[in-house]
């Protein structure tokens, strides 16, 4: 089989870029019609962002006062000023159910589901590999691998928390290296799904398409 | 404080001294009133009357401020505090408090929602102040706020909480309560004092209490402490390292415990640590006298110590326990004799008489609980008593 835009070796790294997009585009409208690796991405993407709350602390369980105060098994309760805290990154609710509460910070949740989205796409094309095992050899883990170094940066917007659980000393280089955390892995999410989509080229065909690879 | 104040109304609630470091808080003290003015004629907080010890160059303060992690303001200060009646707030007894008890206004700020915030801007007895708490210093301290507000900086310095003062942007670390940076440099603020408590013991001795509740305006998760518990002790307040370098290591020579509570108290020339557990066993801890710093204070356990140089005693400092409050009351000794009442816990006799802690006839000192590390570290010649 032969690629679509061929094997690109004297075309410019523009041209290259654009074979990457139109190939990971592909590859998700495939990832997307395949029920498992749909259900892969829709399940890891909010397992990601779950477990990106709680690294941020804002999931978790109640403290015994908090429950103690007691006003029913469910209650929420919103900031006078929802819009100007959300502006400013704040939290506009907590809610309540039971012993377990969440604070509801839209910049955090934006950002959890941002990269818990590319986390998801990122298996949901390994898993479409994986079902196809003649395409290529993606790894599943690749999309894990890469959502590592943005799950540590959980907890970059709480600095020296990190060092706390590691019982490390910070120290300026320590903590620059933490807010970068953020971005680097965006980055590197981004580049390993556009490097999964390269490697498994996909011709829309059919509800699943079909997939061409040299590999 | 408020000139509304009385002394005795104070000494009786507070755990300050009646010196030059509180000397706003009373209302013998003259020379308040004169308010330095900071950039576009902004007037920030009252300056301190007379000046408090302080052993470091500002040029190196500034030097070791670090970035704590949060932006400016990251950390957001409580502006529009809601107080409510001891009753209505379900709050564990050993939930960690900083109390004031005033002339007009007692209230107990929670170490739980303060540690999501750090600063409250509050008005105590017709007096604008900030109630500050540093989770990584172990440190609760008040200051009067004039006609601004304090907020968190986002920066630390020898692990501590660096305020700043939203009329000039100076900065001043809390512990130091001396502006290192910016308009301010070098003016140092009139403190107000706390009890650092829990909300059982509180609430038994000011049972008309108010205390501050989670109505702050903002949505945490209050309660949810990030640094680990108090109740018992765990996370970083339980022990181990400390999380930034401190700007002196001397201390742990005398002794190798970053998280332990001093008792600390400074004067115009000197700093003193009284080493709490100690204190809660031999109930009276007190310096040697003379004021000379990196002797390593003494252990007096008890009123017949630190006198082995009569003359100087007028000088030594003294620390007694309350049981009541679980705090230490530090004094000037002025060459009196204090000695526990054998038979009940938190009374003490000076000079025939039969006092209780808080309210001893000597010249009380303005003290804060602190990690050992911190005290060290601001403070390398502190006396050390234990």
């Amino acid at each position: 089989m032969s690629r679509e835009h061929g094997g690109g070796g004297s075309r410019g790294p523009a041209a290259v870029a654009m074979t990457a997009l139109a190939r990971t585009r592909r590859g998700l409208v495939a990832a997307l019609a395949d029920r498992v690796a749909a259900a892969v991405l829709v399940a890891s993407t909010v397992g990601y962002a779950l477990v990106y709350a709680v690294a941020v602390r804002d999931l978790g369980v109640a403290s015994r006062a908090t429950r103690g105060g007691g006003e029913g098994l469910v209650s929420a309760t919103v900031v006078a000023t929802p819009l100007t805290r959300a502006l400013s990154g704040e939290g506009v609710a907590l809610v309540a159910l039971g012993p377990v509460e969440y604070l509801f910070v839209p910049a955090t949740l934006a950002v959890a589901v941002a990269i818990g989205l590319l986390v998801g796409t990122n298996l949901a094309l390994s898993t479409l590999a994986w079902r196809r095992p003649a395409v290529c050899d993606i790894s599943p883990a690749s999309g894990l691998a890469a959502g590592l170094p943005a799950l540590l940066s959980g907890t970059a917007c709480c600095g020296p928390l990190v060092f706390i659980v590691l019982g490390l000393q910070a120290t300026s280089a320590a903590l620059t290296a933490i807010a970068w955390l953020r971005p680097a892995s965006v980055l590197l999410l981004v580049a390993s799904l556009l490097w999964a989509g390269w490697n498994l080229d996909v011709r829309a065909s059919g509800s699943s398409g079909t997939m061409l690879s040299e590999m | 404080m408020s000139h509304y104040l009385t002394r005795r109304r104070l000494l009786g609630s507070l755990g300050l001294a009646g010196v030059a470091a509180v000397a706003g808080c009373l209302d013998r003290v003259p020379g308040r009133g004169a308010v330095p003015v900071g950039t576009d004629g902004a007037s920030g907080p009252p300056s301190r009357d007379g000046t408090l010890y302080q052993p470091w160059p500002h040029d190196r303060l500034r030097e070791a401020t670090v970035s704590g992690g949060p932006d400016k303001d990251g950390i957001p200060s409580v502006d529009d505090p809601s107080f409510a009646p001891a009753g209505e707030v379900p709050l564990a007894d050993d939930e960690v408090v900083f109390g004031y008890a005033g002339e007009a206004d007692v209230k107990a700020y929670t170490q739980r929602v303060l540690v999501w915030h750090e600063i409250t801007n509050d008005t105590l007895d017709g007096t604008p102040v900030a109630v500050t708490y540093c989770p990584l210093t172990g440190t609760a301290m008040g200051f009067e706020r004039g006609d601004t507000t304090l907020g968190v900086s986002g920066k630390l310095v020898n692990s501590n909480l660096v305020m700043y003062d939203r009329a000039t942007d100076s900065r001043w670390p809390q512990v130091l309560a001396t502006a290192v940076d910016g308009p301010r440099e070098g003016d140092q603020l009139r403190e107000v004092g706390l009890t650092w408590t829990t909300w059982g013991r509180w609430r038994e001795a000011h049972p008309d209490t108010e205390v501050l509740t989670e109505d702050t305006g903002y949505a945490k998760r209050y309660g949810s402490d990030p640094y680990g518990n108090y109740n018992p002790t765990s996370g970083y307040y339980g022990g181990g390292r400390t999380l930034f370098s401190p700007l002196d290591e001397g201390w742990a020579a005398t002794l190798d415990e970053p998280k332990r509570v001093v008792i600390g108290a400074r004067t115009a020339d000197r700093a003193v640590a009284f080493d709490k557990p100690t204190l809660r066993e031999k109930r009276v801890l007190e310096t040697d006298g003379g004021g000379a710093n990196g002797d390593g204070g003494s252990d007096t356990g008890g009123a017949d110590g630190g006198d082995g140089d009569a003359g100087a005693d007028a000088d030594a400092l003294l620390a007694v326990y309350d049981p009541g409050l679980d705090t230490g009351w530090v004094y000037r000794s002025g060459g009196e004799s204090v000695e526990p009442d054998d038979d009940r816990e938190g009374l003490f006799v000076v000079d025939g008489e039969t006092h209780r802690a808080g309210d001893l006839p000597l010249e009380r000192m303005y003290a804060l609980d602190a990690m050992w590390h911190a005290w060290g570290g601001f403070y390398p010649e502190t006396a050390y008593v234990a």
